[in-house]
Order: structure tokens, then C-alpha cells, then sequence
């Protein structure tokens, strides 16, 4: 069964660092330098440390950020929504530049990535709280009312969900009433080799996008004899293009609760931590609702659900802005207060995790799929889907369509299907899974979504993300938007992610302004493979993917942006750009 | 019709010149410019960077006289760490001369015999295949054999010492890090290998001969060629003797007056200013006491043969004495000149390094020293062509903060500039065609100077001088000061 | 002890080892700049080491050998993304060997010698990064640094404060140093830090050049049994006629033309074998005959540079770049990150006080016009062959050239290859 542990077990004062660090920046805006000494002090770690955390979060800033902090999302979907007519607006109106503050300090603009909330587009968070659906004059209405000391949480949005299809006659999995407990009263009966058996039938995979099987990862924590252990939850949907999360936890925060106590049970861990993005500071009072709920229940705590001997508990650890965090052990580290940077394969998380001890992550969508399955039972679950690939996945769909939003589709829908369902508008150039995913073709619009992932079969594996663009759209606009993503949110850590990132935008602007040749398609070929293979995490392995897809699939509309006089032996080179800054010192 | 005869590239010089001639309407001389065209940057780049990698990185100025910077970058830099020239050890002063006379060695060899030979073996009017070294090699092979054996001994010397024939590595601050072994010592010294240093003096002391021939039978053409009145500046020792590494300042006027009365080195600033011209990337020295119209100087052989009173090494003296026996004058201000008192210093070098190698002192092992730190250093050096300055500043850190590089080449500036004039006016101007052997003479006029073009363009940098100003007519426009 | 496949090879080993060192043991040449023994974990920021482990590529440094582990080293592909990592980090930085006080002593320099890297596959990023001279001894300069972790993990002051950690994240990431902490520790502990650093990012204030060429670790020999330097590929046999060669230094210092010279008497041979058209040392000025072979010194700084070398792609049937100024641009380079107006300001603006209207900088007809940074030549026009060093050697030079004219195969000690 489970722990035993006698002395509660505390965690080193270091993991308390974000939650500090935001406390600052909420209250001061940003974060002083005296501050530095004083948490260097605390945590007992030189300061050098302090600002190396500090430097590596978006959302901690070393100047002030004004009394309302702007950030506005510059993701590819707001870009086509009308990013560019918000952002001159928005300048316009607080009298600020993006990146700085406005003379009165009372203003601070600036850029983020994907906010979860594509289906919004274009979309802000001020203070942290969502603006959503924004146009000109919704813009300089916010700003007036703020201008008059309104505070953002009380003029903010309530994003809807945006649920627009589940498996028709009643068959969703996600969305159907979850009574909190009706699971862990299953448990009294259930052994942890019952749960992994369950979930093993189930074929639930890793819903966070890397698609390993759940069970197996339950079991290999379980066979862990180190303790205590943890559960963590990865709530750091960061994916561009990804906010089927984002409705689970405004909506299912039950069962994700306690789809995280079914695996504390099953692996013997007493420990959950729910690693929430900074970007959902806004959906956090909800689930300390939900969490106190669940306490107020006997659900959580000591004996939770009346099983003698089991304790769980769960706290809330607030991300800081930066997409390598949603990586399993970049996770960690930031757990753990440090700088998000991904660990090696030494050991695995479930061996050794955060602090060193056995760890499950997994993310939210899994958690509340295995709430249900344990709910349901296996067998109606294999009931749903294609043999195979059984059950139904959560799709964000965004972009060119009338009806962004969730999508629940059972494993097997086409990709015509989907597009027929989100009504999308002359869709041409799709991209799945995000950024690090693949684009296809409406060429390829007969492919099914499924998990199947066989060689010569040619279904989809999506991980939630589902941007659709149309005709009109400039693929090189798309592709070149997800490079500057990735060499934001590179970590650094390792050299083919770090400089690789930056070459392939190099590369990128040849392409962009005409003077590019076959020889530069081929090098970003191989330049992309070479990162795929050699780099750390997933976010230097797949930040080439699209573009090396596009590149082929795609290949005419790449071959008009060539320098078409190209003989194979002089590159094109602007003499005049790059004698501009002598000109100057023409008499 | 008015028009304008360019000359481009220069050739068989080190670095990148264009020769431009405005003729007008009668194809008289209007204008003449040599313009330095290239541009690279030392002395804003090297800010920022740590002093004890300066010299190492500094003698990237030149590929052919990189010892030069390197051992006037080392002299900057021995002050910045406190040590004056005078404290260096006898070892590391010793090893760093023989480096020292070695390049000059070298490089004046490759001058003559690589450069500027094809200009004296073919004439003025020799067609442009016959105009390079391979010629040379074809029609005199045993002047070649000997030219190239004596710059590759000059290399040798210089790579036994610093590691690398070029770019090697001798001079740490304070000093040098390495010394010399008795193989390497005896490998100048027993014949077996290469020629041994006295077959050098004996080879010297032929190309000496040979140069007093050649004046002897072109006496009217070489007197005459370019001949023009400046100042000479150059390096004397304590006694007024010819000194290369380490001396005093001194500058004569083309009659012989003392204009620059032996100063010490440390004082370069208070004597000398830099103008800008529109039309040339390299700038124009001169002496502030006498004026920017005649208070430029030329350097180099030339310069240092007229102005020292006498040379320290025998053979090399009586050949001075023999030179100014030829041409029965004090001071010497023909062009071509500089080819025979080129090969004077050769000898020269070639005698120091003779005692040099049998110093035992090469081989000590008191190599650095330490001093009081200062916060500027100034390392002036006699080139191969010329007076070198190399002036660092530093902050308490460590990082160079300012620098100053006049680099010999641009001291010539003007002198380079006059010969052309000269060959301009005498040789094409009203002469109807011009033609490829009148070009050439141009260019035989630029070569004597044995210029170091890329050397020469770092005149940019913060100069605690006073710098006037002239639009593209030569008007003085303006003048500034700041110190 | 387990048995384990290298490149088809079987190999017994102990259990659980790092299979870096079983290679090592073995005589296996597995290239690495981040792998350091006594460090567990392994730091794996490099990537270098990467190979084929049981199908897939994975660093070996991070794997423990068990049974049955199959190992790929050595097939083309691994090979190929092996050396592009390094020339990728020296594309990152601004790593100018011959200005550098750990030249010879590099472990960057090292890989680049033993995996034969002559040129980098990537254009140089010439970012602009400091020197950061505040600390007491410690100097950094993080032009050269590679990231690889090793100091952040291993520099710690006696009461376990650590000196050196990552700040910013992606390109902007560097290595931030605490002055407070750096005070601490000894002068053990700061040489110490200047020992590990793999490269010559962490100085110490003063500390110059400590051997002379020929002795320092790297100079001279192979870590490898069969160094075999495949850079220059030899065009085929050809007839020994005599062919044409053009030269030209562009933004060079002349050195390389200067190490081309040393080849001393063999000169008088090597006339035989070819004649020269333009080149500095000559008279033409301009081609009068297509060349069989062009070889540029120097990188482009102006744009007549520029013109100059387009009329060598089009009048040579090979091209050559010589020197590292040619191959990726060189020392002139150090004014890439100097935005042109603060040079030529600097210059010819500053020197004097006020009034700038007086003031001139040259610009003029017959100047040719400076360009915003240096330019490697093969940003310009294809290169067909590269030559690395500050200058080559004479030797290396000529073996190349002989290659490449007639398919004479000379092999290139890993004592000429070099960088400095």
C-alpha cells in the first residue's frame, strides 16, 4: 500500500523561490535589487543564483512594469486576428512603447506568446487577468476605465469555454457530471496493480503530446522504493495554439483533483503539486476552491475518502512564463525554484524527480482521462474510438474558422470532419500539435487522428493544438513567427537548441527577403535534423519539424521566395544595405 | 579634355593603394593622390579587450612586420606593468632584440629582393611579365637563391625565438616568456642546415657593393628621381649612434638641422599632431613646432642613415661612410636612396645578430619582471620601415581603455604623396602618351618607400593631439585641441 | 562485466560505466568539449558526443553501459553531426584563436584540429557580448564562452556559495559572475577556475601566454591512432602541366601571402610548375588569362573587396580561401559588434572637440565605401576550399594546392592544422 512515513516530510526552503519572487513582483511590480540580497539570504544561496532564476522568467522583471502590466499576446493566431491594429492602439492610447513604460509609470506594455486563449484572439492579460476578443475601441475603453483607477480583476473577461462538439448521443468522456469522490470511493476496493491493470486496458497515453503509455509510467514510480513521492500535474499548457487545459481546470477541476489522488494511491505518493503557467494566474482561485473543497470533504488530507493510512495532499505551484517548463524535468527544476533548464536522461523523473525522489507527471488532460476511465471502467471506454487508438481527445481548434473552440473527438475522426464541424474558411495550410508539431496540407485531409503510429500509416497524433490557416495566409509568416517563438523560449542550455534557433532565423530572413537558393533550403534541411537529433529536450527537437515539413510539402511555394538569378556561385548580397551606414558620411 | 589616370592596385607593395593623376584640359598636372583605401579598425576594436592579449593581437596589423607591433605593443605594455625598457631583464632584452633584427633582416630582404628587385634588374620601362620575383628567379637565379636563403634566415631567427615564423609569440608583459636553446643557437652558427650568419654578413656586404655599382652606373637617374626636401625622423641611442630598439627620438631637416632634438620616447604626444584628409584613409603626421606644410617627416632607411652619426657595427659603419663618400652630401633626400640604405642596414642587422648569438645571455633564465603598475604604456620602435608608435591606455582593471597607433607608413604619408607629385610633374605631365613604363615609374617612386599600407590605415582612435583640418584643396579649415 | 557492440565490434565492460570512458578505454575516439569524469551527472550541454544508442541518437556521455547495449560511433551521418555541433559553437561565439591566452591549451581549438574543422558550415553570429572585468581576479569573457556548465557546477566558495550561474535564458543566456562570492576564494581556487574552463573565457587579471608554440597541450600531436585529415579532397589525378594562379589579399594583413613565401627555395620549383597572373606580386592588375586556381587572404570589409572577389569566382576555376580572415572573416572582425559610425566617429570625429561641423570623415570618389561589418568570403561567392590558421603554414598551403591541381595526396599532420 503506502507510505508510513512518520515525520512529515518538509520541503527545502528553495522550492519556495517563484512563489517569493512573485509576491514581489505582484506587489512592487518588479522586483529590487535589495530583494535579491534579502532572497539570497533566505534561500542561503549566493545572489548571482537569485538573478540567474530571476533572468530566466518572463514574468519577472528588474525594472518597473507600471501599476497595470500589459502583456499582449503575440501568437501567431493573434497575428492573424489583428494583432498589429491592438498593439498601435494600445501604444496610442497609455501613451507607452511595447517593452518600456509610459512617463507616468502608470503603463507597461508589452509582448508575450500564446496566452491560452486562441479561441479569443486577440487577447491580453493585464495584471494577469484576462482581456479577451479585443478590438480598437474595446482597447481604448479598458484603457480608460483603468486610466480612471479601475482595477483589471474587477473590468476583466470570463473567457467562455467554448465547448463546441462532444461525440454525439451523450458520449463524452470529459464533460460529463463528476460528483467529487465517486472514484476514490472505488478505491477502498481497488489495488494499485488493479489501477495500472485498468489503465493499461485503456490504452491512456500521455495527453501532454509525447504520448507514453500512463500505466507504465505509474508502474515504474510504483516499484520505486525512495520516499516520500509526488505527484505533479503539468498545467503548464504552453503549446501555441493549446487551451483544452485551460477549460478542464474552469470546468473539470474535480476531476483532475482527483485523478491526481487515484495516482498518489497508486504509486504511494502522499505529495501533489499542481505546476500552473503564470499565464493562468486567473483559474488559480478556482482550483483552491476545488482543492478546498475536496479537504472539506475528507477528500483530501489525512485518510482521504476514509482509506486508512492513505494521505494526499495537494498545494499549487505558479509558473513564471517559459514554455520549456511544460517539459517534464525543466518542470522539475523550476519546482525546485531553479532556472527551468531540462535535465539529462541520467535518470528518469519516476526514479529520481523533483528533489531527487520518485515522480509522476503527467498532464492535466491525463489525470482527468484516468479519473474517468477508473469511473467508467475500461471496457465502456474501449467502446469509444478505433481499435487501436479507444477513447476521445480534446482538441483546441483556433485560427481561420467560425467555431474555434474545444472539440472532444473520438480517436478515428478525419481531418475533413474536423474542419467541416469547426466550419473552417478555406483551410490550406494546418498545423498540429503547435509549433513543435507538424503542419499538413489540405492535400492530406483524409488522414485520421489517431495514436496509431505505425510506419506507412498515415494517421495524426495531435496533442491538442489545431491552428488553421487559409489561402490568404503567408506560410513563411507562419513559419517564421514559430522560429522567433522557439528562440525565445530556448533555454540555452545545450548549443544545438541555443544557436541553432538563431541560425535557423538567420536562414529564415534570406528566405523572407528574396535571397535565399536551393542550397539554403537544403542546409535548413539538414541544419533541422541535426537539431533534431542532437539536442536535449523536445523544444531543440522539434523546432525544426515544421518548417523542415513545410519545406517539402510545400516545396512551390518555397521555390518563389528563391533569388531566381542565383548561377551557383555568387550569393546574393544587398551592396546597398550594407553600405548604408558609410552613405551617411557623404558630403 | 581634363581627365584623370588611375593606378590600381599598387603593386608589389604590402596593402592596398590607388594612384590617382587629374590631368587638364593641355594634360598638365593638376592633382595627384595616393589614396590608402583600406580601413579596419585596431584602435577602436582593441578597446575592451585585456592589455596582456594586446600584443599578441596587435601584430595582425601586418603579416610582414608583425614583430614590429609586437615588440612596440610589448614595450607599451612592459610600462603598463611598470617595467621601463631599461628594466627588463638582460635576457628577455637580449632575445627580444635578436627577434628584433632578425624581422628587419627578413623583411628588408623580402623588400629588395622580392619587391622591389624587378624595378633595378629590368628598368623602368620593362613589360609587366618581366616585373616580379618569378622573373628574377629566371634571369638571375643566384640572386634569387640568395635573397630568399637570406629571409628565410631572418625567419628562422625569428621562429627560434617566438615560436612561429609569423605571428609568433616572444613578448609577455614584463618580459618574454621563453628562450633559446643551444641547438637552436649553434643551427644559425655551424652552416650545416643554412648558411651560417657569417656567409649573411659576407652576402650583406655584397648586395652593398652591388647597390654601389648599380648608383655608380645610374648615378644622373637615381640623384635626380624624386628628389625633394623633408624632414627625417628616426631612432638614435644615447651616443647618436643608429639604434633600432630602444633609443631617443630625433628629426633633422633635409639640410641637417636638428628639428627633434633627441627626446625621450614618452614625450611623442607633446611633439606631433595628425591631419585628416577627405580623399585618403591614412592621416598625415607632422611636427606641431614647425607646421603641417613642412613639419612632416620621412622614415625608415633612408631617414635613419641620414639623421644617426654614425652606426654601431663596423662593417655596416664603413658602408654609411662609403654612401655619403657617393654622394658628397650631409643629408640625403633622393628617393631611390632608400633602396642602398636599405641594404646598409641590412649588414647591420646582420653583424648585431652575429654577436647576439654568441651572447650567452640568450639562453638565462631571469625572463620577466615586475614593476608598480601604471595606467598608460608607450612603446615607440624602429620598423622596418619606419618609426612605430604604439601608446595604451588602461583602466585599474586592465582593460585597454585607449589607444593610439601611429604606424611608420603613415609618417611617409606625405613623402609618398610629394614622390608622386614629382613623378607626375617630371615624368607624364604634357607628355601627350602616356606610357605603361611612365605608370610604372609611379609606382617605383611609392615602392622605395617599401610601404606597409595595411599597417598604416589604423589612424583612427582617440588622439590626445592637436589635429587640423583640411577640406579636399588642402585649405586648413580648422584646428582643434585637446588634450 | 557485460557485453556491449561498438560500431560492430564487441566489447566487454563493467557494468554501469560511462560508456565515454569504455570508448576511451577502448581507443575509441568519441569527441566531446562538456564531458569531465568526475562529474555526475554528466553535464550533457555540449552534445557533441552524440551517437546511435540501441537505434537512436542519444549523447553517450549521459548513457551507463549495460548488456546488450549496441553502440554506433563512427558512420558518416554521426560523423557529419558530430563536427557540425562544434563548428556550431564556434560560429556562436567570437572565438579568435590568435588573440586568445588558452590557444593551444583549448579544448574547443582541440576538437576543432582532431575532427579537422577548416571552415564552419554556419555564418559567424558576431553577437555582441563584454568583457566583464569587475570581478577581484577572475576576468570573463564571454565572446568565448561555450556553456558548458562546468563552472556554474564545480566553482563553489568553502562555505558552498556558488561564483558562476546562468543568467537570461535561449541566445541572450551567459555565464553571470558574483563579485561577492569570486572574492571569496582562494588563489588556488581562482587559478583553478581558469584551469577548467575549457576554453579561454575565464582569465585571470594578468596572466598572459604560458608556452611558447610547439608546447602547449594541443599543438602537436593526435589524440586519435589514425588522425587523418580528410578537409581537402584531391580533385583527381591530373597531368602535370603547368598552371595558372591568381592571389589577392583582401581586408588581410598579408601574413598568409607572406607564409605562402616560406616555402623559400622550393620556390624556384614551384615556378616551374605554375605562373602567376594578378596577384600583389606581380604587376597584372587585372586577369589576362583564366586561372586554374584563385587564393584570397582576407575577409570583405569594403566594397570594392567585395568586387574584387566576384572577379575571382568568375575568372578562376577554384577558388581557395586562405587564412581565417577569408574563411569566416578573422581578426578585423572584432569590429562587427562596433556599429561603423562609432569607428569611423571614433576616428576622425572625436579626436577634437566640438564644432562638428568642421569636421571631415574621408569619403570620397576614389575611396571605396566601407561596409557595415566584415564579410567571410563565402558569404559573398562559393568557396571551394578552405585553409585555417593565422597564417597557415607554409606547409599546409602548398600540400593543399598540390592536391587540389594534381590530386597529389599529401595528408596534413595534425601539427600544421592549425588555427593560430
Amino acid at each position: 500500500m503506502t507510505n508510513g512515513i512518520e515525520k512529515k516530510f518538509k520541503e527545502p526552503d528553495q522550492t519556495q523561490m517563484l512563489n517569493r519572487l512573485w509576491e514581489l513582483q505582484k506587489s512592487n511590480g518588479y522586483i529590487h535589487d535589495d530583494n535579491i540580497k534579502e532572497l539570497a539570504n533566505a534561500f542561503n544561496v549566493s545572489e548571482v543564483e537569485v538573478e540567474g532564476v530571476i533572468s530566466f522568467y518572463h514574468f519577472f522583471q528588474r525594472n518597473p512594469t507600471g501599476k497595470y502590466t500589459i502583456y499582449l499576446n503575440n501568437s501567431i493566431i493573434a497575428d492573424i486576428k489583428g494583432f498589429e491594429r491592438i498593439k498601435e492602439t494600445l501604444e496610442r492610447e497609455t501613451g507607452a512603447t511595447f517593452g518600456t513604460i509610459d512617463r507616468t509609470g502608470t503603463f507597461g506594455l508589452f509582448l508575450t506568446p500564446c496566452i491560452g486563449l486562441s479561441d479569443h484572439e486577440p487577447s491580453a492579460l493585464i495584471n494577469f487577468y484576462p482581456f479577451i476578443n479585443l478590438n480598437t475601441s474595446k482597447v481604448k475603453d479598458i484603457i480608460a476605465k483603468l486610466k480612471n483607477g479601475a482595477s483589471a480583476e474587477s473590468i476583466c473577461d470570463a473567457p467562455a469555454d467554448n465547448i463546441r462538439y462532444t461525440p454525439p448521443g451523450n458520449k463524452t468522456v470529459f464533460f460529463k457530471k463528476f460528483t467529487p469522490g465517486s472514484v476514490i470511493s472505488k478505491l477502498v476496493q481497488a489495488t494499485p496493480l488493479g489501477i495500472i491493470e485498468e489503465l493499461k486496458k485503456s490504452e491512456l497515453a500521455g495527453r501532454g503530446g509525447a504520448y507514453f503509455p500512463t500505466w507504465k509510467k505509474w508502474n515504474s514510480a510504483m516499484v520505486q522504493p525512495a520516499l516520500p513521492k509526488f505527484v505533479v500535474c503539468n498545467a503548464d499548457e504552453g503549446e501555441p495554439g493549446t487551451f483544452k487545459d485551460r477549460v478542464l481546470m474552469n470546468r473539470e477541476a474535480n476531476s483532475l483533483i482527483e485523478g491526481m489522488i487515484i495516482c498518489g494511491y497508486t504509486i504511494g505518493a502522499e505529495y501533489g503539486i499542481i505546476y500552473l503557467r503564470g499565464e493562468y494566474w486567473w483559474l488559480k482561485n478556482k482550483l483552491d476552491e476545488a482543492i478546498k473543497e475536496y479537504h472539506s470533504k475528507g477528500l483530501l488530507g489525512e485518510d482521504c475518502g476514509n482509506i486508512k493510512g492513505f494521505s494526499f495532499d495537494i498545494r499549487i505551484q505558479m509558473g513564471a512564463g517559459s514554455y520549456v517548463c511544460g517539459e517534464e524535468t525543466a518542470l522539475l527544476e523550476s519546482l525546485e525554484g531553479k532556472r527551468g533548464e531540462p535535465r539529462t536522461k541520467w535518470f528518469f523523473p519516476v526514479e529520481k524527480g523533483y528533489l531527487q525522489l520518485p515522480t509522476v507527471i503527467n498532464n492535466v488532460e491525463t489525470f482527468c482521462a484516468a479519473a474517468k476511465i477508473i469511473e467508467m471502467g475500461a471496457e465502456e471506454y474501449l467502446k469509444l474510438g478505433i481499435p487501436g487508438s479507444p477513447g476521445t481527445k480534446l482538441i483546441s481548434v483556433s485560427g481561420d474558422c467560425q467555431l474555434p473552440g474545444i472539440y472532444e473527438i473520438e480517436w478515428g475522426m478525419t481531418i475533413e470532419e474536423l474542419l467541416g464541424l469547426c466550419k473552417a474558411d478555406d483551410p490550406y495550410y494546418i498545423q498540429v500539435s503547435g509549433p513543435s508539431g507538424e503542419c499538413i496540407s489540405i492535400n492530406e485531409k483524409s488522414r485520421r487522428m489517431s495514436m496509431i503510429d505505425l510506419p506507412g500509416q498515415k494517421d495524426i497524433r495531435c496533442g491538442g493544438s489545431f491552428m488553421i490557416f487559409n489561402k490568404h495566409r503567408d506560410i513563411l509568416k507562419i513559419l517564421v513567427n514559430f522560429s522567433e517563438f522557439f528562440k525565445h523560449e530556448s533555454c540555452g542550455i545545450c548549443t544545438p537548441c541555443r544557436a541553432g534557433n538563431f541560425i535557423i532565423q538567420r536562414k529564415l530572413d534570406r528566405l523572407n527577403n528574396g535571397f535565399a537558393n536551393e542550397t539554403d533550403l537544403d542546409e535548413i534541411k539538414s541544419w533541422g535534423t541535426i537539431m533534431k537529433n542532437t539536442s536535449r529536450c523536445g523544444l531543440g527537437k522539434t523546432a525544426a519539424n515544421s518548417l523542415i515539413i513545410a519545406m517539402d510539402k510545400f516545396h512551390d511555394y518555397f521555390k518563389t521566395k528563391l533569388d531566381k538569378n542565383y548561377d551557383g556561385l555568387n550569393l546574393k548580397f544587398d551592396m546597398d544595405a550594407a553600405t548604408k551606414d558609410y552613405e551617411e558620411y557623404k558630403i | 579634355m581634363s581627365r584623370k589616370i588611375i593606378i590600381d592596385p599598387v603593386t608589389r607593395v604590402e596593402g592596398h593603394g590607388r594612384v590617382t593623376i587629374h590631368l587638364d584640359e593641355e594634360g598638365k598636372v593638376k592633382d595627384s593622390f595616393f589614396h590608402i583605401v583600406e580601413f579596419r579598425g585596431f584602435e577602436r576594436f582593441v578597446q575592451g579587450h585585456p592589455y596582456w592579449e594586446t600584443p599578441v593581437l596587435v601584430q595582425r596589423l601586418c603579416g610582414i612586420c608583425p614583430v614590429s607591433h609586437h615588440l612596440a605593443a610589448a614595450k607599451a605594455i612592459d610600462q603598463i606593468v611598470g617595467i621601463d625598457p631599461k628594466d627588463l631583464s638582460p635576457t628577455a632584452s637580449k632575445l627580444r632584440r635578436l627577434m628584433h633584427y632578425g624581422q628587419i633582416f627578413q623583411s628588408h630582404a623580402l623588400h629588395f629582393f622580392y619587391l622591389a628587385s624587378p624595378d633595378l634588374l629590368f628598368g623602368v620601362d620593362a613589360p609587366v611579365e618581366k616585373r616580379n620575383i618569378v622573373a628574377v628567379a629566371v634571369e638571375n637565379r643566384e640572386l634569387a637563391i640568395k635573397g630568399i636563403t637570406m629571409r628565410k634566415f631572418g625567419q628562422e631567427i625569428i621562429k627560434a625565438v617566438a615560436g612561429k615564423k609569423i605571428h609568433g609569440i616572444l613578448a609577455v608583459p614584463g618580459g618574454v616568456h621563453k628562450t633559446i636553446t643551444k641547438e637552436e643557437i649553434d643551427y644559425f652558427l655551424d652552416g650545416k642546415n643554412i648558411e651560417n650568419i657569417d656567409t649573411m654578413i659576407a652576402w650583406s656586404q655584397a648586395m652593398v657593393n652591388f647597390m654601389k655599382e648599380y648608383h655608380e652606373k645610374n648615378r644622373k637617374f637615381l640623384d635626380e628621381f624624386a628628389e625633394f626636401p623633408s624632414g627625417h625622423l628616426g631612432m638614435v641611442n644615447d651616443e647618436g649612434g643608429l639604434e633600432l630598439y630602444d633609443g631617443k627620438l630625433r628629426a633633422i631637416d633635409s639640410d641637417g638641422n636638428i628639428t627633434l632634438d633627441d627626446i625621450s620616447t614618452d614625450l611623442y604626444q607633446d611633439y606631433f599632431s595628425e591631419a585628416v584628409a577627405q580623399w585618403s584613409y591614412m592621416k598625415f603626421p607632422y611636427l606641431k613646432n614647425i607646421g603641417r606644410e613642412k613639419g612632416w617627416n620621412r622614415v625608415g632607411p633612408l631617414a635613419r642613415i641620414n639623421l644617426c652619426d654614425f652606426i654601431p657595427t663596423p662593417l655596416a659603419e664603413k658602408a654609411r661612410q662609403e654612401y655619403f663618400g657617393f654622394t658628397g652630401k650631409k643629408v640625403n633626400n633622393s628617393t631611390l636612396f632608400s633602396h642602398w640604405a636599405r641594404l646598409i642596414e641590412v649588414l647591420h642587422c646582420a653583424e648585431e645578430m652575429k654577436s647576439l648569438l654568441n651572447d650567452p645571455d640568450l639562453m638565462g633564465d631571469d625572463l620577466v619582471r615586475k614593476g608598480v603598475g601604471r595606467l598608460k604604456g608607450i612603446g615607440i620602435i624602429e620598423a622596418p620601415r619606419g618609426t612605430l608608435t604604439h601608446h595604451y591606455e588602461v583602466d585599474e582593471k586592465g582593460m585597454i581603455t585607449r589607444c593610439n597607433l601611429i604606424v611608420s607608413t603613415t609618417h611617409n604619408n606625405d613623402a609618398m604623396n610629394t614622390a608622386v607629385r614629382w613623378v607626375a610633374d617630371n615624368v607624364i605631365s604634357s607628355k601627350g602618351t602616356i606610357t605603361d613604363g611612365m605608370l610604372n615609374q609611379v609606382e617605383i617612386a611609392i615602392r622605395a618607400y617599401d610601404p606597409c599600407l595595411s599597417c598604416a590605415t589604423q589612424a583612427i582612435g582617440k588622439m590626445p593631439l592637436k589635429a587640423e583640418l583640411y577640406n579636399y584643396k588642402g585649405e586648413l579649415i580648422d584646428e582643434r585641441c585637446k588634450d | 562485466m557485460v557485453n556491449i557492440t561498438i560500431d560492430g565490434k564487441n566489447f566487454l565492460a563493467e557494468e554501469g560505466k560511462n560508456l565515454m570512458q569504455v570508448a576511451k578505454e577502448n581507443d575509441i575516439f568519441i569527441p566531446s568539449l562538456c564531458y569531465y569524469e568526475h562529474i555526475e551527472p554528466p553535464l550533457g550541454t555540449c552534445r557533441v558526443c552524440i551517437c546511435k544508442i540501441n537505434g537512436r541518437f542519444g549523447p553517450a556521455c549521459t548513457e551507463k553501459v549495460k548488456e546488450g547495449l549496441t553502440v554506433e560511433v563512427n558512420n558518416p551521418e554521426l560523423k557529419d553531426t558530430r563536427k557540425a555541433l562544434v563548428e556550431m559553437t564556434f560560429a556562436e561565439g567570437n572565438h579568435l584563436c590568435p588573440a586568445c591566452v588558452k590557444s593551444g591549451n583549448c579544448d574547443l581549438q582541440h576538437m576543432g584540429y582532431e575532427l579537422g574543422i577548416s571552415s564552419t558550415r554556419f555564418q559567424h553570429l558576431f553577437k555582441d557580448r563584454t568583457i566583464d572585468y569587475k570581478a577581484n581576479r577572475i576576468v570573463m569573457e564571454h565572446n568565448r564562452c561555450i556553456k558548458c556548465l562546468r563552472c556554474v557546477v564545480e566553482v563553489v566558495t568553502d562555505d558552498g556559495k556558488k561564483v558562476f550561474t546562468y543568467q537570461n535564458r535561449g541566445f541572450e543566456t551567459y555565464v553571470g559572475v558574483d563579485y561577492e562570492q569570486e572574492a571569496k576564494l582562494t588563489e588556488e581556487q581562482a587559478v583553478n577556475a581558469m584551469k577548467i574552463c575549457p576554453t579561454g573565457a575565464i582569465m585571470l587579471r594578468g596572466v598572459s601566454i604560458p608556452e611558447p608554440f610547439g608546447h602547449r597541450k594541443f599543438d602537436m600531436e593526435s589524440v586519435q591512432k589514425n588522425y587523418n585529415d580528410e578537409t581537402i579532397k584531391p580533385n583527381g589525378p591530373t597531368a602535370i602541366t603547368k598552371k595558372r594562379i591568381a592571389t589577392i589579399s583582401l581586408a588581410g594583413c598579408f601574413g598568409c601571402h607572406m607564409s605562402m613565401l616560406d616555402i623559400d627555395l622550393g620556390l624556384l620549383d614551384l615556378i616551374e610548375l605554375v605562373s602567376f597572373d594578378k596577384s600583389p606580386l606581380t604587376d597584372k592588375k587585372n586577369f589576362t588569362e583564366r586561372c586554374d586556381l584563385g587564393i584570397i587572404e582576407g575577409g570583405c570589409c569594403n566594397d570594392e573587396n567585395v568586387e574584387t572577389l566576384k572577379k575571382f569566382r568568375e575568372n578562376c576555376d577554384v577558388l581557395i580561401a586562405l587564412g581565417e580572415c577569408s574563411v569566416w572573416g578573422g581578426l578585423p572582425t572584432l569590429r562587427n559588434s562596433i556599429p561603423l559610425s562609432e569607428c569611423l566617429d571614433e576616428a576622425y570625429l572625436n579626436c577634437v572637440t566640438n564644432e562638428p561641423a568642421n569636421n571631415i570623415v574621408p569619403y570620397h570618389e576614389d575611396l571605396p565605401k566601407i561596409l557595415d561589418r566584415v564579410y567571410a568570403c563565402n558569404e559573398i561567392v562559393k568557396i571551394d576550399y578552405y585553409i585555417p590558421g593565422c597564417p597557415p603554414d607554409a606547409g599546409i598551403i602548398w600540400k593543399s594546392v598540390k592536391n587540389i591541381l594534381w590530386g597529389e595526396k599529401n595528408p596534413i599532420l595534425y601539427s600544421e592544422f592549425k588555427y593560430d
